[in-house]
């Protein structure tokens, strides 16, 4: 699908009406050229009150700082990736892009698709408000290419009323997860919910687990620098043993296809299912979901699936990019609007009502915040650790929750 | 990746299969240009 892009263009002729207008009228009324010029912002899917705060904290107050500018976001739901790939392939889209993260920016980077942002990192300051980390996993050939939106990282969530009703631990080990499993199972609730339907990227979510916490983060370090194979006897154990608890049925057989990811969550609310091998972006689910059903969810490390692999692992994970388009008509515009998702009162009043999805990676953590409700502290403690973990020398320290 | 591990759970290929596959696929797109190296770890 090819959208045409809202950005406004000034054509000789609008710039001749313009001036007329200025001449008849005189300053008493705003000539035309004066309009702001459109900004456009295509993001992915968002429920009414996130769409509401995005407004609220972030297009009113940046469309009320300036009249040079119009911030318009339009929400175009899963299917953004692959528009995003169409439109700019034909030199269109939004000026704004959103990507998936560096993998799917990459996409966009060889075939030229994205403004270099090094002049307007010096202007803002970037380099000195975000995390090395980050600036350097958007950086292509020399050039800042886009900036993280959003980190995350995977914990395991778990239904706490249902495990203090049936007095059951977290595990931390492999043993003690399939004995967990093995008796939920027994008593008919489902391990571990999840689902894809309509996010097949889902599935990867469960290799990156096994992944790293199978084969550790070394190994897959090695094998994203091209040192260690894919088909590594180590990664071969891994998927067999995602293999062996699908045969079964920790992730509860064919209704894995049926609901998707937010869906599966709410069942773990209903205590049908014990546990959740999720992204830190669950934290998003739960006024939906346990603050509905009032039961209590718990969150702690995975667990460690083999006994070489360090414990806690918290991996870090760009949850998107923001980039610019290369066609914008409006580049210091899209930069500006950048430079103000990056501020800590921004993401503290954004993560009260969306948590999960404004994880700006400053490059020191933010000030912590005093908040009554223990999920919301539990996210903030849980985002601000990976900042702090992973912030300054890029590679991971062991943190604990 | 994306959809490959469903295979592997529907029985259309193994868990060797699976991993074969996802490393040609790896090491041809390293091949191109498209995988961005991880930053240097300390």
């Amino acid at each position: 699908m090819q959208t045409p892009r809202l950005t406004s263009k000034y054509t000789r002729r609008t710039l001749v009406a313009g001036a007329a207008a200025s001449a008849v009228f005189g300053s008493s009324i705003r000539p035309s050229l004066a309009a702001p010029k459109v900004i456009n912002w295509w993001y992915e899917g968002a429920t009414p009150a996130q769409q509401a705060a995005l407004e609220r904290y972030l297009t009113q107050p940046f469309n009320a700082s300036q009249s040079d500018y119009k911030l318009v976001i339009e929400y175009r739901g899963s299917g953004l990736p692959d528009q995003l790939l169409v439109a700019l392939a034909g030199g269109q889209g939004p000026d704004i892009v959103l990507t998936n993260g560096p993998a799917w920016t990459q996409r966009f980077v060889t075939s030229n698709k994205l403004l270099d942002l090094n002049a307007f990192a010096q202007k803002f300051g970037w380099k000195e408000k975000l995390a090395p980390i980050a600036l350097q996993l958007g950086t292509y050939d020399g050039k800042l290419i886009a900036l993280a939106k959003t980190i995350e990282t995977q914990a395991l969530f778990y239904n706490q009323t249902l495990f203090k009703q049936k007095s059951w631990t977290a595990p931390k080990t492999l043993q003690e997860t399939e004995a967990l499993a093995d008796t939920m199972l027994k008593a008919g609730i489902q391990p571990f919910v999840a689902g894809n339907s309509g996010q097949r990227f889902a599935n990867r979510h469960l290799l990156g687990i096994v992944y790293n916490n199978y084969c550790s983060p070394d190994a897959v370090y090695k094998a994203l620098c091209g040192e260690l194979p894919w088909n590594a006897p180590v990664f071969v154990e891994a998927v067999e043993l995602l293999n062996r608890w699908w045969d079964k049925g920790y992730f509860g057989g064919k209704r894995y296809f049926s609901l998707n990811m937010n869906q599966s969550f709410a069942v773990l609310a209903t205590g049908k299912a014990g546990m959740a091998m999720q992204g830190t972006w669950a934290f998003q689910w739960v006024p939906d979901t346990f603050d509905k059903t009032k039961q209590e969810l718990g969150i702690t490390a995975l667990p460690q699936l083999a006994p070489n692999v360090p414990y806690p692992v918290f991996v870090l994970g760009i949850g998107a990019d923001l980039a610019i388009n290369a066609a914008t008509q409006v580049a210091e515009g899209c930069a500006m609007v950048f430079d103000r998702l990056m501020d800590y009162g921004f993401v503290e009043k954004m993560s009260q009502v969306w948590e999960g999805e404004w994880n700006i990676p400053f490059a020191k953590a933010p000030p912590s915040v005093a908040t009554p409700d223990r999920i919301q502290a539990e996210a903030a403690r849980l985002r601000a650790g990976v900042t702090e973990a992973h912030g300054r020398s890029g590679r991971p320290r062991p943190t604990t929750t | 990746m994306k959809g490959g591990i469903e295979e592997v759970w529907l029985k259309q290929i193994t868990p060797k299969q699976f991993s074969d596959r996802l490393n040609d696929t790896f090491q041809q797109e390293m091949k191109e240009g498209l995988v961005k190296t991880p930053p240097p770890r300390s």
